[in-house]
């Protein structure tokens, strides 16, 4: 059953979630807060993109950060 | 001692492996989230490879080809399973090689939701899902990357609002 919740099959019930946490010895406060949208025209933005188009300007940004002398990247 | 790292050259990394029929392999990281769409700016490539011994004899003559060296100046060993993440420094920038990203199985299990992107020039690898990239990054446990987590797992909302809509005029 973790199998297809990992593998992205199926998503669990919250039941499920929580009674897995607890056998875990954690939990999982569930806290309101607003939803970030701040950077949704840009992803949009990026999403209507062709995947080469992202890339290039990508590189366009790497080499223009690269003349300005800072080593940029969110690497992870 | 470890050379000085390249510009970052993807296509000549990715050509490279193509010259060398080294194909079974998941871009994963920052790059592959860069062709998702999350815009952002990485000036490295993060690759999981097959593990079968041909794979890793086509991504060995592709390193000599690229003239990689370990960033630490050791020795190369694909073979050596004990590393995590093996980070080399080539003539097209900085590589890293993941036999097993956090939170994944490595490639078998990866290419599973990978999909085939044509970047230009001929060069078409697989890159990892949007939901898989999410599960590497949650899996990592790194606060610094949160905002990344949050930026991608919004990627994958806003795509599905979008594919949805479309599927919505088509109908019409």
């Amino acid at each position: 059953m973790i199998a297809r919740w990992e593998q992205g099959s199926v998503s669990p019930p919250i039941e499920s979630l929580l009674a897995c946490l607890h056998a875990c010895g954690f939990d999982l406060p569930f806290v309101l807060v607003p939803l970030d949208e701040s950077v949704d025209a840009e992803l949009t933005g990026s999403l209507m993109l062709a995947p080469v188009e992202r890339v290039r300007l990508m590189l366009e940004e790497l080499a223009e950060r690269g003349k300005m002398g800072s080593k940029g990247t969110d690497r992870g | 001692m470890a050379k000085q790292a390249s510009a970052f050259d993807p296509y000549e990394l990715l050509a490279a492996f193509r010259r060398h029929h080294f194909s079974n392999f998941v871009v994963i990281g920052g790059f592959a989230r860069v062709i998702h769409g999350t815009g952002e700016v990485t000036d490295g490539l993060d690759i999981t490879p097959s593990l079968r011994p041909s794979t890793i004899a086509r991504l060995e003559k592709a390193l000599t080809d690229l003239e990689a060296t370990r960033a630490d100046g050791k020795p190369i060993d694909l073979g050596d399973r004990s590393e995590p993440v093996i980070e080399l420094r080539t003539r097209a920038g900085e590589l890293k090689i993941v036999p097993e990203p956090a939170g994944t199985r490595g490639y078998d299990d990866l290419r599973w939701h990978a999909s085939t992107e044509a970047l230009g020039q001929g060069i078409r690898p697989q890159i990892a899902s949007p939901a898989d990239l999410a599960r590497m990054l949650g899996a990592l446990g790194r606060d610094d990357q949160i905002p990344t987590l949050l930026r991608v797992r919004r990627l994958i909302e806003l795509d599905r609002g979008l594919t949805r809509d479309r599927g919505h005029g088509i109908e019409r």
